[in-house]
């Protein structure tokens, strides 16, 4: 037996409660040969034994007994329990439910930019009256589109009625509809077919669970007016409905006479400009030209306007869908069940299908956020191994 | 108000925030917990405030005790941990003399020896103190969990949170340096560095360059 062999035995033969005969033999065979190994043996033994009987003297102070037994007493009376590991735990997932299912309603409202309220009803109406004179305004919101009219730009030169009355016409609908994509189709259809304008669209909502809505602003030939608004009157369920009209012709008269005002003073004063000699009288004469020119272009805008308007009647409608069930005829039982059943069912497919789609635009954030917690986790766990609290 | 029975039934009580329960408890370990601390620190004032810290951690900790380790290696698993913060925090500090620790009574010479042999006792038991301030925590650890606390070697290796082998590993080359170390001492006085690297520049001839220090030092 080497030494190194002999001092990995006797670590065994130390650690051992129990005496084993053959290791003991052979370490007692070799430290009969070995005298440096033999001293080994013994300095170990030693070693452990002072080791084992070194704190047999020490004896714990009694303030320490003391001590110890006020702190802990302080610490109870402003003792909270800490929250259980497991409430994290399920804090955790609450959070995890709250994200999916919150995420998964604000994207079937459309909150993340999807597509729910861009419809291709929309841009097709929006591409047609754009033809017709309109203009498409970018405007941000989502699933809007906004046709801001020409002003004057297609409608026919202003006449008066023959009555001598220039009204202008409103008329404000709330309608509840259980067919919405089949209603909103006819509205628009009807606005195009009458010769009518959309000037804004906002449709916010993909499914019927998210409550679809939309507020149309449309301009309606004055001609056609009473026609179209009796037509949306019996779309949906009519909620509420307000047309008026104003008259529009003392105003008008009296923002005429104003004007033939400023063209007669116009005139005068073109007048006199061409009598000026100096260059200071041209200044003060083209100073008053100017302000003259100014004031018959605004009565004149606000003429045109009044005219159009009186040509075109302002439509508000707001349209919602209703969380209904479209009333149907009676079924029997069985397939009235196997229609509710497929319905459920492709309401809970439609549903996970949002979901996953939320997950997918909702990716990269979930992966930053992961990867900062798993950096935060192994920061702290980092320093958790180097402080040795193992 | 809780029975004083059951060892599982004090630990809820006392989980509950029962100081009662907790003192009936722990009472029991409170000896050892000292002297484990005492042999970390070597100083009574110290060892005082370190067992009186471990005693308020496990206090304010045992919330979170799930009964998975015995009680006991979760109670000397904390005040461990509170023993290696002091021992990080009390690296700058000046390590412990011999005859300071020979003058603070840790050794009570058996008075039925001959004086000579007694002294020759005393000077032993000083060294093999000192000794135990040399080695680097890890190992001082596994020592005086085995050697002086009489801990099983599957207990160590659960409060050091290493396997069974690594726990045994430490044990027997803390036991090996402890003696070097001990020998050098008696030999050539206190003045005496850290022991695994004065052995390895004993067995190369060479210097022991810091970086290699530092990677003992962790062992």
């Amino acid at each position: 037996m080497t030494c190194e062999k002999y001092r990995l035995l006797l670590r065994r033969h130390l650690d051992a409660n129990a005496k084993h005969r053959p290791l003991f033999a052979a370490l007692t065979h070799h430290e009969a040969e070995c005298a440096v190994c033999a001293g080994y043996r013994v300095e170990m033994q030693r070693l452990l034994q002072d080791l084992h009987t070194l704190d047999e003297h020490v004896e714990v102070p009694e303030s320490f007994s003391l001590s110890w037994r006020q702190a802990v007493r302080t610490q109870a009376r402003f003792w909270h329990r800490k929250p259980a590991k497991s409430w994290s735990v399920y804090a955790s997932v609450a959070a995890i439910l709250v994200l999916l299912f919150g995420g998964t309603a604000l994207f079937r409202t459309g909150w993340f930019g999807n597509s729910a309220g861009i419809d291709p009803i929309q841009t097709f109406f929006a591409r047609n009256l754009i033809g017709q004179g309109g203009v498409l305004d970018p405007e941000p919101g989502i699933g809007s589109i906004l046709i801001n009219m020409p002003s004057g730009s297609t409608v026919d030169p202003p006449e008066r009625s023959d009555s001598g009355l220039l009204i202008l016409r409103t008329g404000d609908f709330v309608i509840n509809t259980v067919n919405f994509e089949n209603d909103l189709d006819f509205i628009l259809s009807e606005t195009a077919q009458m010769g009518g304008l959309i000037e804004k669209e906002n449709i916010v909502g993909k499914t019927i669970e998210a409550g679809r809505r939309a507020e149309l602003t449309l301009r309606i030939p004055d001609r056609a007016f009473d026609g179209f608004t009796h037509t949306i009157g019996r779309i949906g369920t009519l909620v509420s409905s307000e047309i008026s009209a104003e008259d529009y012709a003392d105003r008008y008269t009296d923002y005429a006479a104003r004007l033939a005002q400023y063209e007669l003073k116009r005139d005068r004063i073109e007048a006199l400009l061409q009598q000026a000699e100096t260059i200071e009288e041209i200044i003060k004469v083209e100073s008053s030209l100017a302000e003259a020119q100014y004031q018959i272009e605004s009565i004149r805008g606000t003429l045109q306007n009044w005219e159009d308007r009186s040509q075109f009647g302002q439509v508000r409608i707001y349209l919602s869908e209703a969380n209904t069930f479209p009333v149907g005829e009676k079924l029997d039982f069985l397939p009235e069940v196997q229609t509710q059943f497929e319905r459920s069912w492709k309401a809970i497919a439609d549903y996970f299908r949002d979901m996953l789609l939320f997950l997918v635009i909702a990716a990269p954030w979930i992966v930053l956020v992961a990867a900062l917690t798993g950096l935060a986790l192994f920061l702290e766990h980092l320093h958790w191994r180097r402080s040795g609290e193992y | 108000v809780c029975g004083l029975q059951d060892t599982d039934w004090l630990i809820r009580c006392a989980q509950n925030g029962d100081a009662a329960a907790f003192e009936t408890l722990v009472a029991p370990h409170e000896t050892r917990l000292y002297q484990l601390c005492l042999r970390y620190t070597n100083q009574r004032e110290d060892a005082h405030d370190c067992a009186q810290e471990a005693m308020i951690r496990i206090y304010r900790s045992l919330p979170e005790y799930r009964f998975q380790a015995a009680f006991s290696t979760w109670i000397y698993r904390i005040t461990t941990n509170i023993c290696l913060d002091y021992l990080r925090k009390r690296r700058a500090r000046p390590q412990t003399s011999l005859d300071a620790l020979s003058d603070a009574g840790y050794y009570i010479p058996d008075p039925k020896k001959p004086p000579e042999e007694a002294l020759a006792d005393q000077d032993r038991m000083a060294a093999l103190q000192l000794g135990i301030t040399k080695l680097p925590p890890k190992m001082r650890t596994a020592l005086i969990l085995r050697d002086m606390q009489g801990l099983s070697y599957e207990e160590v290796a659960s409060i050091m949170r290493v396997n069974l082998g690594t726990a045994k590993s430490r044990i027997s080359r803390a036991r090996e340096y402890l003696r070097n170390i001990t020998n050098s001492i008696l030999e050539h006085g206190q003045n005496v560095d850290d022991p695994k690297h004065t052995i390895q520049e004993q067995k190369s001839g060479r210097n022991v360059q810091p970086r290699e220090r530092r990677k003992l030092y962790d062992m």
